[in-house]
């Protein structure tokens, strides 16, 4: 049985993928493993592996088709399976990526949903169909399917693997193909306990940051959509940061120490969020959902743009995982190898050029977040101690609020609990 | 102070008696219901309580006394209408279906027919193949209609109680091989609400709905299960029109499988509705096909050993159990 290429789910929340381009065409032969199209989803691009060596065939999206996960978007015949070694007859080769299924939602065609569904599966293109009653039935595309197989000594057709409902379900919300799956039920039924937790296929597929223009475009396109969707506001506040410093100083002189400010505030804002739960949440169809976890994100700047890859439940890491881990995601990032999972389920962003000497920013709320902190850099300024001019480190902690998820008393009370934290951190970082 | 335990049959007759007690408008009629107090014995010393005015023997003419009862419930009394085997619905048939089910609605909602059809289900009673049926799908596929298929004393009187308070038309059949078994039965008045499954026993790895006397059954196979690390749960839909819909599926969508188990005959009967309703409900849920366990396709036969292999037995539904779940020998 051909093995299917399926459109993975990459996020949780992900409903549809779009394919970007094919790396290999109809008829190309495939190891197992090698890149063979890219895939687009609203947050990352990857390059999806096949997931057995063989031939492609059937190849259903083309560019720029928005495909459900889940759906098989092409499939891979084996060494000895029907198709694998025939010549691709015509009707395959001349057929352009996306005929079939631009054809399935012509309106025009009589078609039952079984036999669209059956097209769909082996790539038919409806519209060459001619049948007596002008209707196009199963055993209609059957027949259509086993006279385009004909120079296959014996072509049978493709069948739907066979699994439980719960495990399709499953399989597709993890985004594993289920012909990948050695199946314990009956016949070889995969069942739910046999779809692997994990989703193996699309976790391994090495995200690959194929071109400058699509990390920016995809950084272009959320901007653009949180800007002008997301009214903006901003609270600033100016936090003494004395005691931070010297702690800082002091953690760093012990040995192996290499504590950032970034690792010390995602720590802080950690349990900032933990303090005031009601900032951490996401703005989705009109609702304010509340996240179940505390993500905390970190705008990273990379050659081609932005990412946000996020440390997840941040506040059951220590200082030093949270630094293990910052590393980790930021030289990936850099070397364009995260993986989906390091960019999903963000609750909150920080965002810090205090390295390149900024004082102050506003940053742009990272959707469907509720808020972004833009950290500014930490400077000996003047200020007032008692009555009087003295010089001490501050740093300026600017807030960006979506105004939906957040009103300014919520958002002004949680930058209140940060800069409490920062001024006076020792019980948190000791 | 132990809990106060009653006969299933008792537990009918002290409903009865109750809701005679309660309100004058109830009365009951049917075939052998005085003097005799029913071939099952259910109803001895209504009678002598009640008076022949409110506790009526008819003559054998079901038709002619289920239409006595319509018309008196049409026209303000609450009969309650002995069929004493459940075979013998086919002879009441238009009664129930073409005038009780139907005259709320073709009033205009003007009349109601607060009537209950009291009756029986179940084999392995050697009464052969007219007087051993369980006929409860026939009137449950009936708009109009409500069905209750109590599973124990403490349902018996419950149910039975509801249905004479219920000012719909209510089939309430009994399973005539439970009028000896005993169980706690509160002696205060209490009534179980339509409409609302009840689990009988928590489970994760399978559902069994069960009704009426499966739902015993169902018990003593989850008890196997248990042996073999299987956790099934027991639910008992307690009415199958109205039927908890919701309330089942949500037990399925919990373990993914389900096995449903009803003395009716299998094809097109009651197993076959609920079974369509979870793959409807819990499709995305289900780990495995929802399996029919029903009394055999044939008429029941005289032999014992013949009639015994026709009902759902505890292995019958052991082994689909074990067999859903995967569990080889």
């Amino acid at each position: 049985m051909p093995t299917s290429v399926i459109m993975p789910a990459l996020e949780l929340a992900q409903e549809t993928g779009k394919v970007l381009r094919w790396l290999k065409s109809p008829g190309d032969r495939v190891g197992k493993g090698e890149p063979i199209v890219e895939i687009e989803t609203d947050k990352v691009t990857v390059e999806i592996e096949a997931p057995a060596a063989g031939v492609l065939r059937d190849v259903v999206a083309g560019p720029g088709d928005v495909v459900p996960v889940g759906r098989t978007i092409a499939l891979i015949y084996g060494a000895g399976e029907a198709g694998a070694a025939a010549p691709v007859p015509d009707d395959v080769a001349g057929r352009r990526p996306g005929a079939a299924a631009a054809a399935v939602e012509a309106p025009s065609i009589k078609a039952s949903p079984l036999a669209r569904k059956l097209a769909e599966q082996h790539g038919v293109d409806l519209t060459q169909l001619r049948t007596a009653s002008g209707r196009i039935e199963k055993a209609d595309v059957l027949a259509h399917v086993e006279s385009r197989k004909a120079p296959a000594a014996n072509g049978a057709p493709a069948r739907i693997a066979a699994a439980s409902p719960k495990a399709r379900r499953l399989a597709a919300e993890r985004g594993v193909a289920l012909s990948a799956i050695r199946g314990t039920g009956p016949g070889g039924a995969v069942l739910a306990a046999d779809v692997p937790v994990e989703a193996p296929r699309a976790a391994e597929a090495a995200p690959t940051v194929p071109g400058v223009s699509t990390v920016w475009r995809i950084m272009a396109e959320r901007m653009t959509a949180s800007w002008t969707t997301a009214p903006h506001f901003y609270l600033v506040r100016e936090v003494h940061v004395a005691r931070l410093v010297t702690w800082r100083e002091r953690a760093n002189s012990r040995a192996g120490a290499r504590l950032t400010y970034t690792d010390l505030l995602v720590r802080l804002v950690a349990a900032a969020l933990a303090q005031d739960p009601r900032v951490n949440v996401s703005w989705r169809d009109g609702r304010i959902v509340p996240n179940t976890e505390i993500n905390v994100g970190l705008a990273v700047a990379i050659e081609d743009g932005l990412v946000v890859p996020v440390l997840h439940r941040a506040d059951t890491l220590s200082l030093t995982e949270i630094a293990e881990r910052r590393e980790d995601l930021v030289s990936r990032a850099q070397a364009g190898r995260l993986r989906p999972a390091d960019i999903q389920g963000g609750g909150f962003t920080i965002s810090n050029l205090g390295m390149h000497g900024i004082d102050a920013f506003s940053a742009i709320v990272n959707p469907p977040q509720a808020a972004i902190l833009a950290v500014g850099r930490i400077a000996d300024r003047v200020v007032a101690v008692n009555g009087q001019p003295a010089v001490q480190p501050t740093m300026v902690l600017t807030l960006s609020c979506d105004h939906r998820a957040l009103d300014g008393a919520r958002g002004a009370r949680f930058l209140g609990g940060l800069a409490d934290l920062v001024e006076e951190p020792l019980t948190l970082l000791a | 102070m132990a809990e106060r335990e009653l006969t299933y049959g008792e537990a009918v007759k002290e409903a009865i008696a109750e809701e005679m007690r309660r309100d004058p408008r109830v009365f009951l009629i049917g075939e052998d219901v005085a003097e005799a107090g029913h071939p099952f014995k259910t109803l001895l010393g209504l009678v002598q309580e009640f008076g022949t005015e409110r506790v009526i023997d008819t003559p054998i003419s079901e038709p002619g006394y289920a239409g006595i009862g319509v018309g008196a419930a049409m026209t303000g009394m609450r009969p309650i209408v002995d069929v004493m085997f459940g075979d013998f619905i086919t002879l009441t048939m238009d009664q129930m279906v073409n005038q009780a089910a139907k005259a709320h609605y073709m009033s205009g909602g003007k009349i109601k027919v607060p009537i209950v059809f009291r009756t029986t289900l179940g084999a392995t009673r050697r009464s052969a193949a007219q007087h051993s049926q369980s006929l409860h799908a026939w009137v449950s596929h009936i708009p109009g209609l409500k069905v209750a298929l109590p599973s124990g004393p403490y349902e018996a009187k419950g149910l039975m109680k509801t249905a004479v308070r219920d000012d719909s038309p209510v089939v309430i059949f009994e399973d005539k091989m439970m009028y000896r078994v005993k169980g706690p039965v509160p002696a205060e008045d209490y009534t179980i609400p339509f409409g609302i499954a009840e689990v009988k026993r928590p489970g994760r790895d399978i559902t069994l709905v069960a009704t009426s006397s499966m739902v015993a059954v169902a018990l003593g196979a989850a008890t196997m299960l248990d042996e073999i690390g299987i956790s099934a749960e027991v639910v008992d839909p307690r009415t199958t029109w109205p039927l908890d819909k919701p309330g089942l599926i949500d037990s399925v969508k919990k373990t993914s499988r389900c096995i449903v188990v009803d003395e009716g005959y299998e094809r097109y009967g009651v197993t076959a509705e609920i079974a369509s309703v979870i793959a409807e409900g819990a499709f995305y849920h289900l780990d495995a096909p929802v399996k029919r366990i029903g009394a055999m396709d044939v008429p029941v036969p005289f032999s014992p050993v013949l009639e015994d292999l026709t009902v759902p037995s505890e292995k019958a539904v052991f082994e689909a159990a074990k067999a859903l779940c995967g569990k080889k020998d």
